[in-house]
């Protein structure tokens, strides 16, 4: 077996996820192989890459991740298990900086998992992942991306200087809006401090938009009218027009509020 | 100073330059401006280890001044994996060797990337005859493009793979490719506790007067289901104890050693000193000096 070969083998030797299956077929070439030292070892880079990989951005949804294999006590290092025994694995880009291998691999068994815990991947994904990536021109797995988030709107401010009017308002930042079946940001919360969730998670909608630029996120607890308020100044929009189309709607109120948050600038 | 071109006599016959420190200049800890800015510096010269960046490697030059040692670490030529050589990063190499003026670069006998995934951990070579061929191979062809000599070191072992002993890879290694060798006593004894062997068994295996540089560094011992796994953790852990015996048996054994250096990426500045004061009192007692010191 040529060396690239052996590599490889030893590669997929250490990712996997039943070494049993390893040792049948693996041992004839590497019979110089300490078998408890490669279980251990196995284990040993496993928690390196759930905690180096996904610990910071991904923490609720691979502990609920782990919960949904084998209950509260399952190691989080069982989630890496998994997906570094797939071909899901060989998609990192760096330390998954994308989120490809473990959102690929997820988004690949949906039907294994509660559909809350695939809703608060996509809430992670975005505020851990796609939107800095994308405030900093970075590349996304967009395939992933729309799998994951099929109803993601992302909102960028259009430089449309022939319907500018006179005076008004334009979206000073990219928004994202997307809709959940269930609590995301509660179930998030809830998870990454190390809590834990019921079995059951009861269907609740909520909208989750955020504003990204180069220095960070804003989530915006914003109702519907809100939200397409702000939808709508991704062309420049007259005051007057916009109290028009939100006659109910206390608009100058917000859009004042808007602009001292940046999320809105004026112009004459 | 300008670049340095550095053949394996002049690597050889060079003088000692005593006790450095290997840092990582794009990390936090410690914090190595302030180390160097320190109007005596308690050590005698610094590996740099720079990501590839020539930018802050020519800042490190200029931070330190023209005279004081400066050795490269490098990390991505991939010496041990089979595939063709990668010319960015020997041209990152050799920026940074000029403009650190760097007698030799370090990099280790491992691989971090297989078939462009980055791995986020060091894979180090498969110990077998083979796999000398190919790195030394590839180790002469990489050392025709670069003003002075890649300088193999061994890596920290989990999980042996090939029936070579770590020691006598590095002999075929070193003897192929006519280059110095770098010994890590800390990724020595993470091998030995692979094959169960004492610290120094074998040491007669490696050509003692091809170590140009020893390594010390912190590691942490982590026990998974009874296998003892030694993570090297650098300066976010203390330097065994067994490491400084293995140094004050092994310096004196070194006929031409250039460096001794302490590895302390995420070391904070306080333990970075304490740690030089423990190797210093290994020097002491073994009567060795920096040259001009």
């Amino acid at each position: 077996m040529a060396l690239k070969e052996q590599i490889l083998r030893l590669d997929r030797m250490l990712r996997s996820a039943d070494l049993n299956e390893a040792e049948a077929t693996d041992l004839e070439v590497f019979n110089h192989v300490d078998m408890d030292r490669l279980h251990a070892f196995g284990q040993y880079i496993a928690d390196k890459v759930v905690h180096r990989f996904w610990g910071e951005r991904f923490p609720a949804t691979i502990r609920g991740i782990a919960f949904a294999l084998g209950g509260h006590e399952t190691p989080l290092a069982e989630v890496a298990r998994q997906v570094m025994a797939t071909p899901w694995f060989e998609k990192t880009i760096g330390e998954d900086v994308t989120g490809s291998a473990l959102l690929g691999w997820l988004c690949s068994r949906r039907d294994d998992f509660p559909r809350w815990l695939i809703d608060m991947a996509g809430y992670e994904y975005l505020v851990g992942c796609a939107l800095p990536r994308l405030a900093h021109n970075e590349t996304r797995d967009l395939e992933m991306e729309k799998n994951l988030l099929p109803e993601l709107q992302l909102i960028e401010p259009v430089n449309d200087s022939q319907s500018a009017p006179g005076k008004g308002v334009q979206l000073a930042k990219t928004l994202a809006l997307v809709c959940f079946e269930y609590p995301v940001t509660e179930l998030q919360e809830v998870l990454s401090c190390g809590g834990m969730i019921e079995a059951e998670v009861l269907p609740e909608p909520q909208a989750v938009l955020l504003a990204v630029d180069k220095d960070g996120l804003l989530e915006l607890d914003a109702g519907y009218p809100a939200a397409d308020l702000l939808q709508l100044c991704a062309r420049p929009q007259a005051l007057e027009q916009l109290k028009s189309v939100f006659p109910n709607f206390a608009v100058e109120e917000l859009v004042e509020e808007f602009k001292n948050l940046t999320l809105l600038e004026a112009f004459n | 100073m300008g670049p340095q071109v550095s053949t394996l006599s002049d690597i050889f016959q060079g003088p000692f330059l005593g006790l450095g420190l290997g840092i990582d200049v794009h990390g936090d800890d410690p914090d190595w401006r302030s180390l160097v800015d320190q109007d005596h510096r308690p050590f005698d010269f610094l590996e740099v280890f720079t990501r590839g960046d020539g930018g802050i490697a020519a800042e490190v030059r200029e931070r330190v001044g023209p005279d004081f040692p400066l050795i490269y670490h490098h990390e991505n030529l991939e010496l041990v994996y089979p595939s063709p050589i990668n010319k960015p990063a020997i041209e990152a190499a050799a920026i940074n060797l000029n403009a650190l003026s760097a007698p030799w670069c370090i990099e280790e006998l491992a691989y971090r990337e297989i078939e462009g995934r980055y791995i986020d951990f060091f894979m180090p070579a498969l110990l077998t005859h083979e796999s000398a061929v190919s790195t030394i191979k590839k180790l002469k062809e990489i050392n025709s493009h670069l003003p002075t000599i890649v300088t193999p070191e061994n890596p920290p072992y989990q999980l042996p793979v090939g029936d070579l002993h770590i020691l006598e890879f590095m002999r075929l290694v070193g003897e192929g490719a006519d280059v110095p060798l770098i010994l890590d006593l800390g990724h020595l004894y993470s091998y030995q506790l692979c094959v169960g062997a004492d610290p120094l068994d074998h040491l007669n295996k490696i050509p003692l007067e091809r170590v140009i540089e020893l390594h010390v560094a912190g590691a942490n011992l982590v026990d998974i289901n009874g296998v003892t796994i030694y993570e090297d953790s650098h300066g976010a852990d203390v330097i065994p104890e067994i490491l400084l015996g293995m140094l004050e048996e092994v310096l004196p054994q070194c006929p031409h050693i250039r460096a001794v250096t302490i590895e302390v990426e995420d070391a904070s500045n306080e333990r970075v000193l304490s740690e030089v004061e423990r190797v210093r009192k290994v020097f002491d007692k073994l009567g060795v000096k920096a040259h001009g010191s």
